[in-house]
């Protein structure tokens, strides 16, 4: 699957840029937080906020294509 | 590195975490004009707390007569008589003043139609002593703990408590004579370092069920209370003792609360059989959770399990009705459609027992303060530090854990070591002690080499290992090969967690760095379960071997305390002796 992320290093970028991700995902990958867990495994430069993926801490809350959600309760199939 | 190039700050107090436990505590502390900082990985309201479900204990007798020796019965037999009486009479005690406390700050109970706390039954507890199962589990739905947190913190914020937010703490400082002055501490957004000195340390951190490769846990919990305290050369106790929850989603690890089973659910196997009346004829899916997990995990290592390849159990709850389950039961009517694809109003969930909650911990006395054995057959204090909550182990819970007993656990326990704190720092007219020269040494070093490997072991692949080992070696049921095997597999992974390495150098908010870091803890807390867990020739609570399948009330009523220096064991007796009561003597354990 192939993730668009918006992305800023402060040490390195002088503002925020989109970067591609082509992730492998299994099929006990449900969620959106399973792929972002992928990627960071890869590329881990890549940081994010997330803790009780279950949908009730709000940790992982982010703009999804153009939505405000939690990641650990967005599905991938979505 | 010599600390005087390192920032610093002082503090009367610092406390690390603010999930129930810290937050509690740093309300006691608030009201005591004292200069407190409480640390905290993430902003407070996302500490794990927040996902508790099913309720907070307290023989409130709000529908049916209750009291409070009742509830240590209970409480004592759920931890098949390894928890310290005289620490359990003090919680019971103190439930229905900590719960209406609560109350008072604000929590939004679920309610009676006069008005009092809405109590349902839950696992383990019992009126007059065993005979049948009591409504004691104080609830806000399905919800409590979320409740319960945001209550606290909001009356943290009335208190002004100030809150060091992304904070990690990496280390505890101690002195030549043993005693804690701090902590050295990351500031996430920064990459920064800085001491933190204090005249007390207050270890909030909860627990570490990443360790095991399904868990109910956060990613946050990571046992960094633990590691510190290993590190700093202060025994864990107990950590062979983890709770597998009987009722996670199957595949995904979600928790489903025992409330469910407390509003009347049930399980089955898969001939559509209610099979815990086999197992605990009284209570049945009422006993406690170590008995519910084996009975579980009986059922399908003997192929009676559900599914594809008979894998899980199925949680019945159709039977309750959908406005029962969305008024009582809301939270995981939408975790199970979102993590299992079941509407729980018409299905049932597939569940399999997840490890969920340490029984194990940082050693403490009922007033919060941290001991370890003082090497003439007793105890002593270790000056400057306290633990509460998941991380402390006190010890009420024993070798298992009784529901709604952990939200309690907080609320009694971080009120007592806040009291404690604010009594030692007045009793001490001295200046803060000095901070030794090498006071930041050990963890400069550990960032150092994370800072300049330029290859090794990714973290990932470490944790892995780690945790499929434990899955493995030290689950529902023990086995002694696969308990040696354990043992010498989590040593190769601790020499491999020696090497990580992490691409990712910056500075600012870099979570690789982060995550290394908590590997170390989880290593901790993982050779210590190993450890502890094969030296235990018995079988008692959530620990069960095959080669010894009995309790052993001669050889084993103790405590186990690990060492990470030499990864030496030691034991201590049980307190069986209660503050005021009688004890309660030792008896088989049945449901």
């Amino acid at each position: 699957m192939r993730f668009q992320i918006y992305r800023y290093n402060p040490d390195v970028d002088s503002k925020p840029r989109m970067q591609y991700y082509d992730v492998a995902m299994e099929p006990t990958d449900r969620m959106l937080l399973d792929a972002l867990v992928r990627i960071k495994v890869e590329d881990d430069t890549f940081s994010f906020r997330r803790s009780c993926r279950e949908g009730v801490c709000g940790s992982d809350a982010m703009n999804i294509n153009g939505k405000n959600g939690l990641a650990c309760i967005t599905k991938l199939a979505d | 590195m010599a600390i005087r190039n390192i920032a610093r700050r002082q503090f009367d107090a610092v406390v690390v975490g603010a999930g129930g436990s810290g937050l509690r505590a740093a309300l006691q502390l608030a009201e005591s004009n004292l200069k407190v900082a409480v640390l905290s990985k993430v902003f407070p309201t996302r500490s794990h707390t927040v996902a508790a479900q099913g309720g907070v204990s307290a023989s409130l007798g709000n529908e049916e007569p209750d009291n409070w020796h009742w509830h240590m019965y209970d409480t004592v037999k759920g931890s098949d008589y390894l928890g310290d009486q005289d620490a359990i009479e003090f919680m019971c005690r103190k439930a229905c003043d900590a719960v209406v406390e609560l109350e008072h700050y604000g929590m939004p109970f679920d309610r009676l139609d006069n008005g009092k706390i809405y109590q349902r039954p839950f696992g383990g507890h019992t009126s007059n002593y065993g005979e049948r199962a009591i409504k004691r589990a104080c609830a806000a739905a399905d919800r409590t703990g979320h409740a319960m947190l945001h209550t606290l913190y909001q009356r943290n914020v009335r208190a002004r408590t100030q809150f060091f937010v992304e904070w990690m703490a990496l280390d505890l400082i101690r002195n030549q004579q043993g005693d804690v002055l701090g902590v050295v501490a990351l500031e996430m957004e920064t990459g920064e370092v800085m001491i933190l000195q204090a005249k007390a340390t207050l270890l909030a951190t909860g627990g570490a069920g990443r360790i095991y490769s399904a868990s109910t846990n956060a990613f946050i919990n990571t046992g960094d209370g633990l590691g510190m305290a290993a590190r700093a050369g202060i025994p864990l106790e107990d950590m062979e003792f983890w709770q597998f929850h009987p009722t996670g989603v199957a595949g995904a690890g979600v928790l489903i609360t025992e409330g469910v089973r407390g509003e009347g659910g049930f399980l089955l196997n898969k001939n559509g059989e209610r099979f815990m009346e086999r197992y605990a004829p009284t209570v049945k899916d009422l006993a406690s959770r170590d008995v519910v997990s084996r009975a579980m995990a009986t059922e399908i290592k003997e192929g009676r399990g559900a599914g594809k390849d008979g894998e899980y159990i199925l949680l019945k709850l159709d039977h309750l009705g959908a406005d029962v389950i969305d008024k009582r039961l809301p939270g995981i009517r939408e975790i199970a459609k979102k993590f299992a694809n079941v509407d729980p109003a018409t299905d049932p969930i597939p569940v399999v027992p997840t490890c969920h909650y340490q029984m194990g911990g940082v050693p403490t006395n009922v007033q919060g303060q941290a001991v370890m054995p003082n090497g003439k057959g007793g105890e002593k204090i270790v000056r400057g530090l306290y633990a509460a909550g998941e991380c402390a182990c006190v010890s009420v819970h024993g070798a298992n854990r009784l529901g709604t007993n952990s939200l309690l656990d907080l609320l009694v326990f971080g009120k007592s070591a806040g009291e404690q704190v604010v009594k030692d720092i007045a009793a001490d007219v001295n200046a803060m002690p000095d901070l030794p020269d090498d006071a930041a040494d050990k963890t400069m070093a550990r960032l150092a080499r994370l800072d300049s490997a330029a290859s090794g072991e990714r973290v990932s692949d470490v944790g892995g290992e780690m945790r499929r080992t434990m899955q493995l070696h030290c689950g529902v049921f023990r086995f002694p090969d696969g308990l040696t095997d354990g043992v010498s597999k989590m040593l190769a992974v601790a020499e491999r967690a020696k090497s990580t390495y992490i691409q990712d150098k910056s500075k600012v908010f870099n979570t690789a760095r982060v995550e290394a870091l908590e590997l170390d803890n989880l290593i901790e807390v993982a050779l210590s379960t190993m450890i502890s867990a094969e030296a235990r020739k018995e079988s008692r609570g959530a620990h069960d071997r095959s080669d010894h399948p009995n309790r052993d009330d001669v050889n084993w009523m103790k405590h186990t305390l690990w060492f990470k220096e030499g990864n030496r064991l030691e034991y201590k007796p049980v307190q069986l002796k209660p503050m005021t009561v009688e004890s309660f003597e030792p008896k088989a354990r049945v449901y």
